[in-house]
């Protein structure tokens, strides 16, 4: 290495620091927590031990050594932290386990051995082995069942995958419900945006800068105070209503607030600058040059425009829906304000999981499908654009 | 109407003006014969390009007329002109190859599958690029690319040509090159041709005709000849081709049409043409082309009838030629050329020269 690349290293080290320190560990981590499954083997230690070379039939409870580890692990144990997470762990699997686990450590000092009969006595749940076997299926240090839930799915205790009850499927519905809200956010401003971004491209310098202006202007202010001020328009006793009732064009409020309409309405705002952008400066760059020529050759105004502007002008098309795309299928707080709970997104479960019920592993495991699911759509997404070719020349 | 034929394409007082105070073109009269070739020559910002949009159709004149084969065409989208049109940047679309550049005039004009595929290799191989069929635009060299936009702009057998400085963009070589392939194809194809350049040279080897404008008007017009041999004002006498502007006074003013002028830096009256009505003792130009200036060592007896005594200030190299600079001004300097194979002596600063030329070879304007 010689001294001016080491210098040009020295030079990127910073931005290096910060994308790792900021961005690559702090993913790594939040990908490995939607797998990571520590919780029953850190406060069950022996237990799980003990129960790996029992086989679960559907009904036998395992061997006495099982029971003697269970009693050891609750006694020896820290009886804090560690107990507690793993009854939350167990009854994320199983409602009903978090309640049987606390019993079981109630009793614990009480009774005597053999266990495996005076514990059954006391709890009744731990007579079969459905409890024992839920124990050894999450013993593993990693697990899939969170990535499983997040898609609505469930193993079972013989350890086949199914699809969950009706009334707990809700994660399908809400990806879908995410993507289709931002496909139509992306359509939405591709259609407001493109025109704008073309009739700007052919103003003079210091028009086009007042127009910037107009669209700066919002995108300089915080998501939070436009969401709010959405928020405050579409109210039922909004200044839109208002206006509404005041002309006599409806005899009633209209609801709007916390609909899918608010929610359309709110994002295509706050997102609309984000396509504009990049369609403007390559608009721009094009210029009325190759329109021109396709005019002295011949082609009517709408050929000339889909022959030659429109797929001359489709990489800013491209890399603006891609940017409101991938924004909007992470929206939180804009749904949160002005939509209704059929209108939420999967950021939304992701904080709930995150700040509610300190679910991290349901959390990351939302996160990492989103994130997938972006991915596969962007792929797809350029795999069906057409081929510009070399594009515009600099 | 004293023509007995009406011309193809007629400009009849026609202004252009973009902010409503100024005519970038200025009561433009202007006629173009069927199968001519004609170009507009003027400075950047003289007018010519301007005109040129406005017979493509990218412009509308602010006042005036534009009639094409005997019709007026202002209203005329420029889609419906059917002109061929060769730009400056080429416009060449980027995401068509070569050969979908040159069928897209056909496309438009709903010709055959099979006749564009024959017409555009035909086309194609009148440029000699029949084996760049395929290649993106952004993968020709410059040459290359500027016969794709000549062969496009002629693939659908427009009416007319139309060319805004087409080899601006070109190294020298490359430009005299295409020049002649340019002036091939027009006779070949027998079409006319309008064609915008600042060069002098291109428009004096390629035209039939040269429209001469500044500051939105024609200055002159007429064939190349006629523009570089007798120019009618002190513009196109400068513009046109490298002259010699001298300051003098008229001394008398004669018959013929001839006027003796004193030459005020070199102290000598010498005869020229006037083709404007002056008075003795008015200040004037004396323009007198370079190759046109005689020289005679001053050693030789007599010598011409009316030439006068110099020394050359400085001589300067140019390959085929050298120059001699007489006149301590360099701004107001005479300039003349020497060839190397005339036989004559090489000359050297300082040497002692008789300086003349045929009267009718310098014309006088007023300043």
């Amino acid at each position: 290495m010689n001294g001016k690349s080491k210098m040009s290293w020295l030079l990127v080290a910073p931005l290096l620091i910060l994308v790792c320190v900021g961005f690559i560990i702090p993913i790594g981590y939040t990908l490995i927590k939607a797998i990571k499954n520590p919780e029953i083997t850190a406060a069950l230690p022996r237990t799980t031990s003990a129960l790996e070379n029992w086989e679960w039939d559907g009904k036998s409870p395992p061997p006495e050594a099982v029971y003697e580890a269970l009693i050891a692990d609750i006694e020896q144990g820290d009886r804090g932290r560690n107990y507690g997470s793993m009854t939350r762990r167990l009854n994320f699997e199983q409602s009903g386990s978090r309640s049987i686990m606390m019993k079981a450590r109630r009793i614990a000092d009480k009774i005597e051995a053999p266990y495996a009969v005076s514990l059954p006595e006391a709890v009744p749940e731990f007579g079969d082995g459905d409890i024992w076997q839920l124990i050894k299926q999450n013993s593993n240090p990693y697990t899939a069942r969170y990535l499983l839930r997040a898609m609505d799915l469930t193993v079972t205790l013989d350890g086949s995958i199914e699809r969950v009850a009706s009334d707990q499927a809700i994660f399908v519905d809400l990806f879908k419900r995410t993507f289709v809200i931002s496909i139509w956010v992306t359509v939405l401003c591709v259609f407001l945006g493109y025109p704008t971004a073309f009739w700007m491209s052919t103003l003079s310098d210091r028009a086009a800068g007042y127009v910037m202006l107009l669209v700066l202007i919002p995108f300089w202010t915080s998501i939070l105070v436009r969401t709010t001020a959405w928020f405050i328009l579409l109210q039922r006793e909004g200044p839109i209503n208002a206006a509404l009732l005041g002309t006599g064009l409806v005899d009633e409020p209209l609801r709007m607030i916390f609909t899918r309409f608010a929610v359309y309405i709110a994002m295509v705002h706050v997102l609309l600058p984000f396509f504009i952008l990049p369609i403007y400066s390559v608009m721009k760059r094009l210029g009325m040059e190759y329109v021109k020529a396709a005019a002295s050759l011949g082609a009517p105004p709408w050929r000339q425009f889909v022959t030659v502007y429109l797929p001359l002008s489709m990489p800013g098309v491209a890399a603006g829906a891609v940017i409101v795309f991938m924004l909007s299928v992470g929206f939180y707080i804009t749904p949160a304000l002005v939509g209704g709970l059929q209108d939420q997104m999967v950021s939304y479960y992701i904080a709930f999981y995150a700040n509610q019920t300190i679910n991290l592993g349901m959390a990351s495991s939302l996160a990492v499908l989103l994130l997938l699911f972006t991915a596969a759509t962007i792929a797809i997404a350029k795999k069906l654009l057409p081929e510009t070719g070399s594009g515009i020349r600099a | 109407m004293s023509n007995p034929v009406e011309p193809f394409v007629m400009f009849r007082n026609v202004d252009k003006s973009y902010d409503g105070k100024t005519n970038v073109v200025d009561g433009l009269d202007l006629d173009i014969a069927k199968g001519e070739f004609l170009t507009l020559l003027g400075p950047s910002g003289s007018g010519k390009t301007t005109t040129l949009m406005m017979l493509a159709g990218f412009e509308a004149p602010s006042a005036g007329t534009i009639q094409f084969d005997g019709k007026p065409i202002t209203d005329v989208p420029t889609y419906k002109r059917d002109f061929g049109m060769v730009f400056q940047n080429y416009a060449l679309f980027p995401h068509m190859s070569v050969a979908e550049n040159l069928a897209f005039p056909l496309r438009m004009r709903k010709v055959a599958k099979p006749d564009i595929t024959a017409k555009v290799k035909k086309t194609l191989d009148i440029v000699q690029l029949g084996h760049l069929a395929d290649r993106k635009p952004g993968q020709l060299s410059g040459g290359q690319a500027q016969r794709v936009a000549l062969a496009r702009s002629i693939v659908f057998d427009p009416k007319m040509v139309l060319m805004d400085e087409p080899l601006g963009a070109l190294d020298k070589q490359l430009r005299e090159h295409m020049q002649l392939e340019i002036k091939r194809l027009h006779h070949e194809l027998d079409i006319t041709m309008l064609y915008v350049t600042h060069d002098q040279t291109e428009a004096l080897t390629m035209s039939d005709r040269i429209a001469v404008f500044n500051d939105g008007k024609i200055q002159q017009i007429g064939t190349p000849s006629q523009m570089y041999g007798s120019p009618q004002n002190k513009f196109v006498a400068g513009f046109m081709g490298e002259n010699n502007a001298l300051n003098g006074r008229i001394s008398s003013t004669g018959e013929d049409g001839l006027v003796s002028v004193h030459l005020t830096d070199f102290d000598a009256d010498m005869k020229a043409v006037s083709k404007e009505p002056l008075q003795i003792g008015d200040t004037v130009k004396l323009m007198v082309r370079p190759e046109r200036v005689r020289l005679v060592e001053k050693a030789d007896a007599g010598g011409p009838a009316g030439a006068f005594a110099c020394k050359v200030t400085d001589t300067i190299y140019y390959g085929d030629h050298v120059r001699l600079v007489f006149g301590a001004d360099l701004n107001n300097a005479l300039t003349t050329r020497v060839p190397h194979d005339s036989g004559s002596r090489d000359w050297a600063k300082g040497d002692a020269v008789l300086v003349s030329w045929e009267p009718r070879a310098a014309i006088v304007f007023q300043p």
